[in-house]
């Protein structure tokens, strides 16, 4: 049903030629162009809320400074200038690549962040990883028969997981894996070993992993994700299961295993995918209660350090970084829609 | 199968539906989750309102010759901490500071979101672009990233807490409230009350907002137990309540060096948040149930 | 002597649930012979399709109560078969065909692995083999370019297409029986009919024996050698379709045919299936057809007329989302109607006459042309004014608000600009189901408890509140089982007799249209290819697409003249 809106008055419909000409770089272009929107009102959010929130240079100076070293380190930094001045000299800075020095030390704000990004992607990418490669079976498994008393007593278990905090999870498994059975080392993580993963996996050279200080984290990280993706496959897979074209497959005589795997997962996985991508940003947030807890030197122990140090070059960096990350990850996914469901496949071309 | 459903629910006089309470009806909706779901929130909100008469102790005093009582001995229910402090009154304690906290939020939250929302919905216009492009940033931060942020600015304690929150954390409300009024704006029952004269209030009020009531139900529990988990996050980092206030976030960042000495520590606020949250979750999955058992859609 | 393929004895089948077990079928028996083609025939809810899958076994066996009866379908006694022994036979032995082309196939599958893993799984043959056997499978239901669908994906396909598709997936492994669950209801008439003929040839070419269950007694005609006429649960007639067509026996059988508008005089009442009959009495079985007596003389003035209304949808957007490619709707139509009058809109779907509709009530926006209302543009009318023309949708289901009380929503038009108080609403309303033909002790009762027909009449009620002028019915009756659809005529023509209104219909249904309708325009590809009145254009169509859409309706007469 199409309601006034989507109809065309009149005068609309002189089309412009400029998106023809543009062609296949369309999508590109506009992808681009929301990344940017969406960095712009990122920082632009982050800016006015930090800002009018506290005063950087009080934290700079220290509990006894003088109100003439205040005002010299205000000059110094330009935080005596009028706000909306700040803002416009703070965005032309970035517009021109350049995104501060951190307070707190002096360094270039941006590469503080790169440089401990690896190891938050590292962990969240582990966690990521193995979220996907339990929830798909699991969820399947559940949603082909939910009423099963088998299906719905493990249900309920994973009902209850999603109810325990990450936070939490890293905790009990701290007290669990590395006080009580000490598996694991908990805490702490040597740049060495970074170095050391990362070659193996890039170069294949196969070097030894001495520490196994990623593992706890991965795992408590994964604990944001597994529970409510494998929900969503279980519910996606029974939806599935409930349509009309499994009835077709099942008057075809298709076995139980043709209908789950190759009639029912695959439809089901185009909400996992989304779910994904959504997730993405939440599976970030847990990674700076997660890193904390576990001393990880990544972003989110990083945003934890700037944030109390009124660090807001760092902070600002920090969520233009993790933004992009965002972005990615959901421009991937709609990608991978596009592989998944034929349906879009074709409306693209 | 859909044509048995049909002469099921609609026989040429329809089903007698009638409007008094019964036991027959009870027992019909009351499946093992619904009883769950019911008793654990029953217990939940005892605790948060009546919860003074049930302390044993003090929980801000303590007794430091009775340190790491293990819990149920010498009068400590849950064991006691490193300042010999009661667990179990200070884990009421978090509660009602936790559900207080999550409650206030949760409604402003409700509010904002709801109204944005059914604004958005309404028409397309720049209320619709601009809301929506502050739903998209706000979705690629990660609300807890925002949160720390502006908690470490603004200062620990009960209100900035909850207006903090209760400010920024409405998106999913505007979510699901954008997305189905927006089905139900276009609605028949909806065009015919427009081509019929209704104003646009009177058909927000009357169709839209009835219309997705039982979804704000089901958004609030589960946000309500979103909350529950940020707030307490917030605590334990050190970020929410001020240090010293029995919360469950601070209780679980004082166990933490006590790992091995007593267990209990972590146990007791873990099991406090965990309890909490699910029961929540089970409240709005029964409402959500319970819902689409009267054949309304429900799009969480 | 012909071998039976099927033979059901006597089967109950209940349905369990939590407020207990419901009966479906009471105690069905059924034949089919080798080669034969059997039509099952019955309104919604009569439980024709739980037969067609209690078949093949399709229904949750732990849902499902079979207290007495068997079922035997070729030989095998398929209620003690497991699982995995009814994997081998359908498919292979029985295959099935359903309704909805749009769902019935996997989106995310090409039609290829869709057939070929039916052939692969029933058949001992390679892939390179199985190819073949399904190119030619699709070449045989007349697909001109099989290897294109072969390679396709559903949705890439027309609904006429994909039932071609889900056919020759059901011819594939040369079955001995194929159920067709309505195989033909979801599509317009002309595809209707090619698909119809397609099955009737290739079960005849293959002797293959068909089991058709099915709502239209006109395609019953058209297709079966014997019927069976299913009412709550029952056959209560079968035999060869001829004679129970010809000279129905049982009173529900009569029932029925009597509400087909076809072969009707026009605008007569139409006989009606009592409410008696349908709450399971027994007595007075079919409400003979009261003639009006009071007619509104009609003044003859034109009350609407369009002047080349155009609508057109955006289609594709350019980089600042404006859009840059147009599909048009509704190509420069002009019309008039006078008051009193009944104009039909016909054609298939896709064809432009519900966007139509909506520009008239204003929904939509005119891209082009003029719309007016009394010699008054549309668009510059005023509320009141306005609200003389109103609407009433096809689904009576989506058009009521699920949550108000019947006198709510009849009188909400009735507090637009004013309050009157609740009891001269509730007044208000009881006039208006009276008018309208609902028990107005019923106003204070949601939708949900009112069967399809009667909430039709809600909506008609809603839409007569306000006397309008005018009324635009958009598929008023199709979404109506039929012995529900004449008594929804039957309203229509009464209501128009006693208060002179004037009807823009919608429909796709020729024989409604030639029932109800005074004019005739005949829409095609968004335009309107043909218009006059009713019985000139019906009868002696002089447009390519008007004789064809006319050959392709299935009709009574028809089917035994041939």
């Amino acid at each position: 049903m199409s309601s006034t809106a989507e109809t065309v008055p009149p005068d609309a419909q002189s089309g412009g030629t400029l998106g023809s000409l543009m062609g296949p770089l369309v999508p590109v272009l506009h992808q681009l162009i929301r990344l940017i929107v969406l960095l712009f009102t990122v920082t632009t959010l982050l800016f006015f809320m930090l800002r009018l929130a506290g005063d950087p240079a009080l934290v700079l100076a220290g509990n006894d400074a003088t109100p003439q070293q205040l005002e010299a380190i205000r000059a110094q930094y330009g935080l005596d200038k009028p706000l909306v001045i700040q803002y416009f000299n703070y965005m032309g800075n970035l517009a021109q690549g350049d995104f501060g020095k951190s307070l707190a030390s002096g360094e270039p704000a941006m590469g503080k962040v790169l440089t401990m990004l690896p190891a938050t992607l590292l962990i969240a990418g582990l966690a990521m990883a193995f979220s996907i490669i339990v929830a798909i079976p699991l969820g399947a498994w559940l949603g082909f028969k939910p009423e099963r008393a088998d299906r719905r007593s493990v249900s309920g278990v994973i009902f209850v997981c999603q109810g325990v905090p990450g936070f939490v999870t890293a905790l009990i498994f701290i007290q669990v894996f590395a006080v009580n059975l000490r598996w694991l080392p908990s805490l702490g993580m040597e740049w060495g070993t970074i170095i050391e993963w990362a070659i193996t996996e890039t170069l294949s050279i196969p070097i030894p992993v001495p520490s196994k200080t990623w593992i706890l984290p991965a795992a408590s990280l994964a604990w944001f994700l597994m529970p409510s993706l494998t929900r969503v496959v279980a519910a996606n897979t029974a939806e599935a299961m409930r349509e009309d074209y499994i009835r077709t497959a099942r008057a075809g005589g298709a076995s139980a295993a043709t209908l789950l795997w190759s009639h029912a997962l695959p439809n089901a996985l185009l909400g996992a995918a989304a779910l994904i991508g959504t997730q993405f940003a939440f599976l970030m947030g847990g990674a700076v209660i997660t890193e904390t807890i576990f001393a990880w030197p990544g972003i989110g122990w990083l945003l934890i350090e700037a944030t109390q140090t009124l660090d807001f070059p760092v902070v600002q960096s920090l969520a233009l970084c993790i933004a992009t990350l965002v972005f990615a990850v959901n421009a991937l996914t709609d990608l991978s829609f596009q592989f998944l469901d034929p349906r879009l496949r074709t409306k693209g071309n | 199968m859909s044509e048995v459903k049909v002469s099921r629910t609609g026989g040429l006089l329809g089903t007698e539906e009638g409007k008094t309470f019964s036991w027959d009806k009870v027992r019909q909706v009351a499946n093992p989750e619904i009883v769950i779901a019911f008793t654990l929130f029953t217990i939940l909100m005892v605790l948060a309102v009546f919860g003074h008469f049930l302390q044993t102790h003090e929980p801000m005093q303590g007794d430091l010759l009775k340190r790491f009582t293990p819990p149920g001995q010498e009068g400590y229910l849950f064991g006691s901490d490193h300042l010999g402090r009661d667990l179990w009154s200070r884990m009421v304690d978090g509660l009602q500071w936790s559900m207080a906290c999550a409650l206030t939020a949760n409604i402003i939250n409700l509010f904002i979101g709801s109204t944005l929302g059914l604004l958005a919905a309404e028409k397309p216009g720049a209320l619709r672009i601009i809301v929506n492009q502050f739903v998209y940033t706000l979705q690629s931060l990660p609300g807890l990233i925002i949160l720390i942020c502006v908690v470490v600015v603004v200062g620990q304690g009960f209100m900035t807490l909850v207006l903090t929150l209760g400010l920024l954390s409405w998106v999913v409300y505007m979510r699901v409230i954008y997305a189905e009024a927006s089905s139900l704006f276009q609605r028949e029952y909806v065009q015919a009350a427009r081509l019929a004269g209704v104003s646009r209030w009177s058909i927000m009020f009357n169709h839209v907002l009835p219309g997705v009531r039982a979804s704000l139900f089901v958004v609030f529990a589960f946000h309500f137990a979103g909350l529950l988990i940020a707030e307490s996050a917030l605590s334990f980092l050190g970020l929410g309540a001020p240090l010293g206030v029995p919360t469950w976030g601070n209780m679980l960042a004082e166990s933490r060096q006590y790992m091995i000495r007593a267990p209990w520590m972590l146990i007791v606020p873990a099991g406090a948040i965990v309890m909490a949250v699910v029961t929540m979750n089970l409240v709005g999955d029964g409402v959500a149930s319970l819902s689409r058992k009267k054949g309304r859609s429900i799009d969480v | 002597m012909v071998k039976t393929v099927v033979r059901i004895d006597d089967l109950r089948l209940e349905f369990l649930s939590q407020a207990g077990p419901f009966e479906a079928l009471k105690g069905i028996s059924l034949e089919i012979g080798e080669g034969e083609i059997v039509g099952v025939v019955g309104e919604s809810g009569s439980g024709k399709s739980v037969t067609a899958m209690n078949l093949l076994q399709l229904l949750p066996r732990t849902k499902i109560n079979v207290p007495t009866g068997s079922i035997s379908v070729l030989g095998h006694d398929v209620q003690a078969m497991n699982e995995r022994q009814l994997q081998a036979i359908r498919g292979g032995e029985i295959s099935m065909i359903f309704q909805e082309p749009m769902t019935a196939l996997n989106p995310v599958l090409r039609v290829k692995n869709q057939i070929d893993d039916v052939i692969l799984r029933h058949r001992h043959v390679t892939p390179k083999e199985a190819e073949q056997i399904s190119l030619k499978l699709l070449a045989d239901t007349k697909i001109s370019d099989p290897q294109r669908v072969y390679e396709s994906f559903p949705h890439e396909l027309s609904g006429g297409m994909r039932q071609r598709v889900m056919i020759a997936m059901a011819f594939s492994c040369s079955p001995k029986l194929i159920v067709a669950d309505e195989p033909t209801t979801a599509l317009d008439v002309t595809v209707q009919a090619q698909i119809l003929d397609l099955l009737k040839e290739r079960a005849r070419d293959t002797k293959t024996s068909v089991l058709l269950i099915t709502h239209d007694l006109a395609v019953v005609a058209q297709l079966c050698d014997r019927v069976y006429v299913m009412y709550k649960g029952e056959f209560v007639e079968n035999g060869k379709t001829s004679d129970v067509i010809g000279n129905p026996q049982h009173v529900y059988t009569r029932a029925l045919l009597n509400s087909l508008p076809e072969g009707k005089a026009p605008k007569s009442r139409l006989a009606t299936v009592s409410a008696a009959m349908l709450e399971g009495n027994t007595g007075e079985v079919i409400d003979e057809p009261i003639e009006p007596v009071t007619r509104i003389a009609r003044t003859g003035d034109t009350i609407l007329k369009m002047q080349g209304a155009t609508v057109r949808y955006p289609k594709d957007y350019n980089f600042f989302g404006r859009p840059v490619s147009f599909h048009t709707a509704v190509d420069h139509v002009n019309l008039e109607i006078k008051e009193g009058e009944t104009l039909a809109l016909v054609g298939e779907s896709g064809c432009g006459k519900t966007s139509l509709a909506n520009a008239v009530v204003g929904l939509n926006l005119l891209s082009d042309g003029a719309i007016l209302y009394r010699d008054k543009n549309i668009l510059d009318l005023n509320e009141e004014t306005l609200r003389e023309i109103q609407i009433v949708f096809q689904d009576p289901q989506s058009s009521l608000d699920p949550r108000w009380p019947v006198w709510r929503i009849m009188t909400e038009p009735l507090t637009v600009g004013k309050s009157p108080g609740k009891s001269e609403l509730r007044d208000r309303a009881a006039d208006l189901c009276e008018m309208v033909g609902l028990e107005n002790s019923q106003i204070d009762r949601l939708p949900h408890e009112f069967s399809g027909g009667q909430r039709q009449r809600i909506a008609i009620g809603r839409a007569l509140s306000v006397r309008p002028k005018l009324l635009v019915l958009d598929e008023p009756t199709s979404a109506l089982d039929v012995s529900v659809q004449a008594q929804i005529l039957n309203l229509l023509l009464d209501l128009q007799d006693e208060h002179g209104l004037t009807y823009l219909f919608i429909s796709h249904d020729v024989s409604v249209v030639k029932h109800i309708a005074d004019k005739v325009a005949v829409m095609f590809q968004s335009k309107v290819v043909e218009a006059g009145d009713s019985d000139q254009v019906l009868t002696a169509p002089t447009h390519e697409y008007t004789r064809t859409l006319m050959n392709a309706v299935p009709s009574l007469n028809r089917a035994f003249a041939a």
